[in-house]
Order: structure tokens, then sequence, then C-alpha cells
């Protein structure tokens, strides 16, 4: 089967300079296979180690990898700088986007887009060209046009910020893309908007990893397999169906099962 | 103050001061020239000068400037002023090793501004005993340049130009001294750019007084020679209403230090200091400002922002003094600081002194390296390294020169800070 993402026994620390521990181990020996055109998603207790998944997969400074490897799309992601990865199709949807004050959110997505369409031998796309096109996909996600002249999630609401994140996720085509709690803190109407905006990139060449609590997200977006993250490894894996299991029963059992 | 164990005729003070000594001086002249002979220049004991070190004019002979090659003067119009329609067209005036170039100075065509040139220099704000760089001025200025706007006159914008080329045969020094006077209900607004080449010493003063319901706006672009020292003193002092406002962009210098000193005498005046201190390698750039409330119902606010990269060395020195009878004072001070290296080093030290109950007055500092999950996060979005730095560098200055009112001057000052100039293309 054509793997896009293959993930070998990774290990991974948080650095924390201020911190006694300075390296806190979080992963600890992440095995997942991800092939092309499938929804894989990760469930977890707090703390297992889902949101450090997807910074290692990305490439935050603040993270290192002390064993293990990432294959993504035939090539060695972890040598990759965070650019180098959005350039090939990697794609990450922040838990809790940051905010950029003076930095206005047309520009800042028209410079994402061509630095990417750039890396990718594309053509760059003059000013009404990447309007036209932010325009109608704004327009999709019930996105406002003020929020394009707005700085980047300066004063957005929990909701807009994440459709930020997704119409970013949009205009950069890629062919990964982990979403960190796209759904957290959504609305029921956000959620479908978002929801919408993430199975209007399912192709055969779109893979995704959702990181949720919820199986709400998961009744819009039928997912192929659910794996259960715990104590920094994947201790179970199912079908979509586990999400209700899990739902109804909690994490403790899979959890007992995996210490013992 | 301590007296620098200077005692060589033929470098530092004393090679400046044989300049003048002996000559026919007025009254003035004579005095500062005591004061400095007596007193020496202040060293970093001095509390004014703890963080800017003088110690590099013993290192040098100053010498007398000889006439300017007005080849040199009209090449370097040609490349940074003639090409901009905007910034050609302003009535000017080209100061260039401190003698008035007039083949290119339109000022003087200007019907809106009067000029008036005098030998010796005058003044009535600069505090001669107190300020060692007023003090030099007074000493060793040939002349002093008086502009005028008079009452109701909208002068619009003129552009100055001073313009400094080293010597070989010692440290060349310039002591413009340019007094300006905006009468009743007068508008100006002034854009200076110092640019040159080579080893050489600025020292002007100038003193701006605004008159009732005044209005002046003054842009200032230090871009001098990376080998230049450029000490500037400025006063101003308001009168009602009038408004006072001031950019500053410091790039250029290996050495600089600018004093500003705001009496607001009417009430009701506001007065704005928005400054950026770019700087790289081993440069050193000093701001210190006194902003002294004196009347009631009066608004100042000062942002100081400092981009330092390699060993360069920021200073702010900000003083607000609210005089007893300044009731309703509201006066706002902020330093921000971006070290963009390990070597890079800041100093700031602001200063509160009030004397009155009823009053709004805050300052504050900060000084940090870039924010790593925003740098993360443009990264993530497939952006380089270096370009998402910049994004985040032009983010930090690009406020301070946002509320420029003059259009020709944000236009220079944003492309002169390096401040993408983002059209708005929704």
């Amino acid at each position: 089967m054509n793997m896009v993402l293959e993930i070998k026994n990774l290990h991974a620390s948080v650095i924390d300079e201020t911190a006694e521990d300075s390296r806190k181990e979080i992963l600890k020996g992440v095995n997942l296979s991800i092939p092309a055109g499938e929804t894989h998603v990760i469930m977890g207790p707090n703390g297992s180690g889902k949101s450090t998944l997807s910074y290692v997969l990305s490439g935050h400074p603040s993270y290192e990898v002390t064993e293990g490897s990432v294959t993504f799309k035939g090539q060695d992601l972890l040598v990759m700088t965070p650019d180098e990865r959005a350039a090939t199709g990697l794609f990450l949807a922040f838990q809790a986007p940051v905010e950029l004050p003076g930095v206005n959110n047309a520009n800042f997505l028209r410079t994402a887009v061509n630095s990417v369409r750039k890396a990718r031998g594309q053509e760059e796309l003059d000013p009404v060209k990447f309007l036209k096109l932010v325009r109608e996909l704004a327009k999709k996600l019930s996105f406002s046009t003020d929020m394009l002249k707005r700085n980047v999630n300066v004063g957005f609401s929990g909701g807009e910020k994440k459709r930020n994140e997704v119409l970013q996720m949009t205009l950069l085509e890629p062919s990964f893309a982990i979403l960190d709690e796209t759904d957290s803190g959504l609305d029921i109407d956000a959620l479908r908007i978002v929801a919408e905006g993430v199975k209007s990139l399912r192709s055969p060449e779109f893979s995704s990893l959702i990181i949720t609590h919820h199986q709400r997200l998961l009744d819009h977006i039928q997912p192929d397999y659910i794996h259960v993250l715990a104590k920094g490894r994947i201790i179970h894996t199912g079908g979509p169906e586990l999400s209700r299991q899990l739902e109804a029963e909690g994490y403790g059992r899979l959890v007992g099962e995996a210490d013992a | 103050m301590h007296k620098n164990s200077e005692e060589s005729k033929d470098t530092g003070l004393s090679s400046l001061l044989s300049r003048v000594k002996g000559k026919n001086t007025s009254s003035e002249q004579e005095k500062a020239i005591r004061l400095l002979s007596e007193a020496g220049l202040p060293s970093r004991r001095v509390e004014n000068w703890k963080y800017t070190d003088l110690r590099w004019f013993n290192q040098h002979q100053f010498v007398k400037p000889v006439p300017v090659n007005t080849q040199q003067v009209q090449e370097w119009l040609e490349e940074n002023v003639f090409p901009l329609p905007n910034l050609s067209e302003l009535p000017r005036l080209i100061i260039a090793n401190g003698q008035i170039i007039k083949e290119f100075s339109t000022l003087f065509d200007d019907s809106n501004c009067q000029i008036d040139i005098k030998d010796g220099v005058y003044g009535s704000l600069g505090r001669l005993q107190k300020d060692i760089m007023t003090t030099l001025n007074y000493a060793i200025g040939q002349q002093t340049l008086q502009l005028t706007i008079s009452k109701g006159q909208q002068a619009g914008t003129i552009l100055f130009v001073y313009l400094g080329y080293g010597q070989n045969d010692g440290l060349v020094s310039f002591h413009h001294r340019l007094n300006i006077e905006l009468q009743d209900h007068a508008q100006l607004s002034v854009i200076e750019m110092n640019a040159g080449c080579g080893e050489y010493f600025t020292n002007p003063v100038c003193e701006i007084k605004v008159g009732p319901r005044a209005n002046f706006e003054y842009n200032k672009l230090l871009n001098s020679s990376l080998e230049s020292y450029n000490c500037a003193n400025l006063y101003v002092s308001l009168a009602d209403h009038a408004t006072y406002r001031q950019f500053l962009i410091s790039k250029g210098s290996k050495f600089s230090r600018q004093e500003v000193y705001i009496d607001i005498n009417g009430e009701w005046s506001n007065a704005s200091f928005q400054a950026v201190q770019k700087l790289a390698d081993r440069q050193h750039a000093d701001i210190t400002t006194v902003f002294s409330h004196l009347v009631p119902h009066c608004q100042s606010d000062q942002n100081v922002k400092n981009i330092l990269t390699d060993q360069s060395h920021g200073v702010f020195q900000g003083k607000v003094f609210v005089h007893q009878k300044a009731q309703k004072t509201n006066a706002q001070q902020q330093n921000q600081a971006l070290l963009l290296s390990d070597q890079a080093e800041i100093n700031t030290k602001p200063e509160l002194e009030i004397y009155a109950d009823d009053v709004k007055c805050s300052h504050g500092a900060t000084v940090g390296a870039l924010d790593e999950d925003q740098l993360f996060f443009l990264m993530a979005r497939g952006i380089p390294f270096h370009q998402a730095r910049d994004i985040l560098i032009n983010a930090f200055v690009a406020q301070a020169v946002e509320d420029v009112n003059d259009p020709i001057a944000k236009q220079l000052l944003k492309e002169q800070l390096g401040v993408e100039v983002v059209e708005d293309i929704t």
C-alpha cells in the first residue's frame, strides 16, 4: 500500500530549559502508518502526547526527537525545516492559533501560498488572482472578508481562528493535514462549516490525521481508523465504531489492558 | 562633572576648542568655551552619561571642514531625492559639511518660510550650562539659521538634507544651529535626511517654538555614514493648543546620541515622540528625552522601539517631569526592544518625576527576542525562516510609522525602515 506517512518507534521529548528536568520524554515509541486517501483519528486521555505528536511532525523547535523515524511521501521528514515540511505537503491546523499583531491576514495568506507554490515549482499568484481565490474559499467557509483585512487572528473569536486555519489549509493544498482539536470550542454551525471544509479536501491524494476528544466531528467526517494514544504510545487501533465505544466506556479499560 | 585627563593639544576636545580660542567671540560663545575648558567632557560616572561613552573623542584630532565638492552633493541628490517626485518637489535646504549649498536649495524661493541667516550662535531654549553637546554647539558653531512661519501660514512640507563627508586630515566636525518658530495657527512639516560617507562628527542644535494652535511635524531620518558620530540636541517649546509630533528613525552612525527636551508651556497642547532605532554591527545609539509638563491639561506620549542585532547597543533614557501646577496631565511612555542576537544590548531608564496629584502617567519597557511560537506558525505555513523573521520585525516597527500624518514622510520612513510598504490588497 502507498503510505503517505510512516512513523516508526518515535520517541520525543519537550525541551524546557527553565525546568530542572529540561528534557521530558512525551512520546515513547509511536508506530503509525497512514496510506494515501485515508482519514485517521487519534483520541486519548489528556497529556497522552497527542499535541506533541502534531508538533513533532510539523517541526516545532521545542521538541526533540530522540529515537525512531518518520517518513513522509518517501522522504525523511525529521531533517526538514517546518517550511520545507509545509512545501512537501504537510499541514498542521493548530489547536490554539497564535495572534500576529501588525501582520495583515490577506498579506500573510498570500505570502504563505506563494512560498509553498514557489517551493513546489508552481507559478506565484498575483494579488488579483489570489484575491479571487481567497474570496471564493472564504465564502464557502462563511468567513467574512473583513477578517482578511484584519491582523492575523487578532481579535478573532475562537470559531473565527479555527475557520482561518481551515482557510489556510485549503489554500496551501496539502497532501496530508493534521487537525489538532480543530473542533474544540466550536458551536454547532461552526463545526459543520469546518467539517465541510475538511471533507471538501478529501481525495485519493489527501490524507488526514484528526486529533479530537469528541464524537461530533466524526459524525460529519467518517474516518477510516481510530487510534488511541496513551502514555506516549498507540495502545489500540479500531474502526470508526471505536469512538462511540470510547464515548460510552472512557479510556480506563484500554489503558488498563495496555499497562497489564 | 568629571574632568577627562585630556591635556594633549592635538586630540580630543582641546583640538576642537583650539579652533575658536582667542578669536573674536560673543559672550555666549566665550562662556561655552570656558565651561568646556573647565569641565571637559562627562565620563560615564555622570548619571546622564552612564550608558554612553564619549571617550572616542580623545582618539581623534578634530579638524575644520574644507569646502565641499558640489558634484558629490549633486550625485547624492540624483540618487536619493530627484528620482522621487514627491520628495524632489518639496522646497529644500541642502547643507553639506556645514555649508548651505545654495544652488540646490530651493527653500529660499519658498514664500511660506522666512529665512534669516546670522553669524554667531543664538538661541533661547537650549541649556548652555547643563547639556554638554549644546555647550559645544555654542562654542564652535558659526552661524544660526532662523526659520519663521508667520501667523496662520500653512507652510506644508519642506525637506532638510544634512550631508557629511569625511576628510583625511582628521575628524571633521559640523555644528549647525537651526531655530524654527511657528507663530499662531501656523503649520509646518519637516522631513530631515542625514546622510554621508566616511568619518565625521555632527553636533547640531535645533530649537523649535510652536506657537498657540500651531502644528508642527518633524520627521527625522538619521541615516548617516556608519563611521560617523552624531550628537543632536533638540529643544521644543509648546504654547497653548499646540501640536508637536516627531518621528525619528535612527539607523546610521557608528555612535549617536539624540537628546530631546520638550517644554509644555501652554495648556491643551500635545506632544508625541515616536522613534525606532535599528542597529547592527557595533553601532551605539542613544535617545535621551525630557518631557516637562509645566501647565495643566496637556498630553504627551513617547514610544521608542529598538531592533538590535550583532553587538549593537541601544539606550533609551526617558524622563517625564510634571510640575505641581500641571494637573490633568496625561503622559505615556513606552520602550520596547527586540534583541536579535545574544550579544546585542539595550539599556533603558524610564524616569517619572511628578509633583501634581491629579495626573495619568505611565511607563513601560519590554525586552525580548522574537516570539518562537509566532515564528514557528509562519514557518509551518511554508514561509522560510528569514522571510518569517522579517515579517515579525516588520510588524514590530510598522506601528511606529503608521501614525505619521505626512504621506511623503510616511512613505520615506517606511522604505528606510525596510518596512514592506504593504498595500491593502483587499
